[in-house]
C-alpha cells in the first residue's frame, strides 16, 4: 500500500506563514506514519473470515435492494414498473386521505349515540357528596395553606422528607466527552453503536 | 472456471453486492484488500498491535453485519475506515476508563539505543494522545486523512459533507494540534 503523505497544497487556504506554522506539526504526523507502518500478522485475514462465518448473511439494504433492481437485465423496464408501482401507492394514500375527509362521519350532525350520552343522575351518587364529618373546620383549609411550618404537603408526597422538591433525575452528565472517550454520534454513521459483539477467533497473538 | 476476484478490477458495488448474494470469496478479497490499510488506522490510534488487530477485526466483522446499508456513494474503503477510526476511538476510550494498562512499546523502534527508543515512543505517544484529544469533527477528519490515508475527497464522500468543510475541519484540526506537536523533545 502506498502513502500518502500529506501536501499542504491540498488546502488552499493554507500558504504562506500559516503552512510554515503548520510545518513542525505536519514534520511530526508524518513521522509517526513512517514508524507505524507496519502490516497485521499474516493469519489475520483468516481469523475474520472465521469471525464472520457464523454470521448470517447481511441484508440488503432499501438503496442496496433498488440499485440492483435497477442495474440488472431489463432495468428500464424495471424502472417503469417501480415507478409504476410507487405512483400508484402515492395516489392510493393521497386519495384514501381525501376520503376521509369526504366521507361523513356518522357521528357528526346527527344525535350523539346512546353510548355518549350522559344521563343525568337525579340524585349525587354517595361517592360525589362530601363527606359527612362532625368536625365544623372546611376541609379545603389545610391544603390551601402555605404554612412553611408543615414539614409535610397535603399531598403527602415522599419528597417531603427529603427537603428537595426539585429532585430532578438528570444528575450526572453524559461522560462521553473526554478525549477520546467515543464520543461519537451513534446515529449516523456506517456501523455505529453495533460495537463489541463481534467474535474473535483465537487470541490474537501478535507480538 | 471459476471466478476469481483478485484476477479482475473490481468494482465496489460490485464487490457488495456479490457479498450479499452470499459469496464468502467475496469477502475474503475485501477483508485482504483493505485489511493493512485499517489495521495501520486502528494502530495509529490505539497503539498497541495486538489491540490495533483486535479493534480491525471487530470493525470487519460490524461491516460485514452492515453491508446492505452501504450505498455506494463513497469508496469502499473509506466507509470502512470510517468504522475502523471510530471503532478505534472508542475502544481508546473504554481503556482510559478500565485501567491503567503498562505503557505501550514503541513502534518501529529504531534500532537498539535505548534512549532513541523512548524517545521515539514518547513522541508517538504525544501523537496519539493529542489526535485524540481533537474534538469532533476535527478528530475524525484528521484520523481519516493522517492514521487513514483517506483523499479529502474520499473523506467528503465517506462523511458526506462537502469538500470545503472537510477542508476547514483539517485546518483548524491541525492548528489544534500545533500547541502539542511539532515541539523539540529534547534528549
Amino acid at each position: 500500500m502506498s502513502r500518502r503523505p500529506f501536501d499542504p497544497g491540498e488546502l488552499e487556504e493554507l500558504q504562506g506563514s500559516a503552512a510554515r506554522d503548520l510545518e513542525p506539526t505536519l514534520t511530526d504526523l508524518d513521522r509517526y506514519l513512517a514508524d507505524t507502518a507496519e502490516f497485521p500478522s499474516p493469519t489475520f485475514a483468516d481469523r475474520v473470515m472465521e469471525a464472520v462465518e457464523h454470521e448470517p448473511l447481511p441484508r440488503r439494504g432499501i438503496f442496496g435492494a433498488l440499485s440492483l433492481a435497477l442495474s440488472g437485465p431489463g432495468g428500464r423496464g424495471r424502472t417503469a414498473l417501480l415507478a409504476a408501482t410507487a405512483a400508484v401507492a402515492v395516489l392510493a394514500v393521497v386519495a384514501a386521505g381525501q376520503l376521509g375527509n369526504l366521507v361523513p362521519n356518522p357521528n357528526v350532525g346527527s344525535s350523539p349515540s346512546p353510548s355518549q350520552v350522559i344521563s343525568p343522575s337525579a340524585e349525587p351518587s354517595p361517592s360525589l357528596s362530601p363527606s359527612p364529618s362532625p368536625s365544623p373546620r372546611p376541609t379545603r383549609t389545610p391544603r390551601q395553606s402555605a404554612s412553611p411550618t408543615e414539614s409535610e404537603g397535603p399531598e403527602g408526597s415522599d419528597d417531603g422528607a427529603s427537603g428537595s422538591p426539585e429532585a430532578s433525575d438528570d444528575h450526572g452528565g453524559d461522560d462521553n466527552s473526554g478525549p477520546g472517550g467515543g464520543g461519537d454520534d451513534d446515529s449516523s454513521g456506517p456501523g455505529s453503536g453495533s460495537s463489541g459483539s463481534s467474535r474473535h477467533s483465537g487470541g490474537s497473538d501478535d507480538s | 472456471m471459476e471466478r476469481t476476484w483478485h484476477d479482475e478490477a473490481v468494482d465496489d458495488r460490485g464487490l457488495v453486492d456479490a457479498v450479499l448474494s452470499g459469496d464468502r470469496d467475496a469477502f475474503r478479497f475485501l477483508v485482504e484488500r483493505e485489511q493493512v490499510a485499517i489495521y495501520r488506522a486502528c494502530l495509529r490510534i490505539l497503539g498497541r498491535p495486538h489491540d490495533a488487530e483486535d479493534v480491525a477485526q471487530e470493525s470487519f466483522v460490524i461491516a460485514y453485519r452492515s453491508l446492505g446499508t452501504y450505498r455506494g456513494d463513497g469508496a469502499l474503503g473509506g466507509w470502512l475506515m470510517r468504522i475502523a477510526t471510530r471503532q478505534a476511538f472508542r475502544r481508546l476510550g473504554q481503556r482510559r476508563e478500565t485501567a491503567e494498562l503498562p505503557p505501550e512499546l514503541p513502534l518501529g523502534a529504531p534500532g537498539s539505543d535505548p534512549v532513541a527508543v523512548t524517545l521515539a515512543g514518547e513522541r508517538q505517544r504525544e501523537v496519539r494522545l493529542a489526535v485524540a484529544g481533537l474534538s469532533e469533527p476535527y478528530r475524525e477528519v484528521v484520523a481519516l486523512r493522517f492514521f487513514g490515508e483517506l483523499t479529502l475527497d474520499e473523506i467528503a464522500q465517506t462523511t458526506k459533507r462537502p469538500l470545503n468543510t472537510v477542508k476547514t475541519h483539517l485546518r483548524r484540526g491541525l492548528e489544534r494540534l500545533r500547541p502539542v506537536l511539532g515541539r523539540e523533545v529534547l534528549a
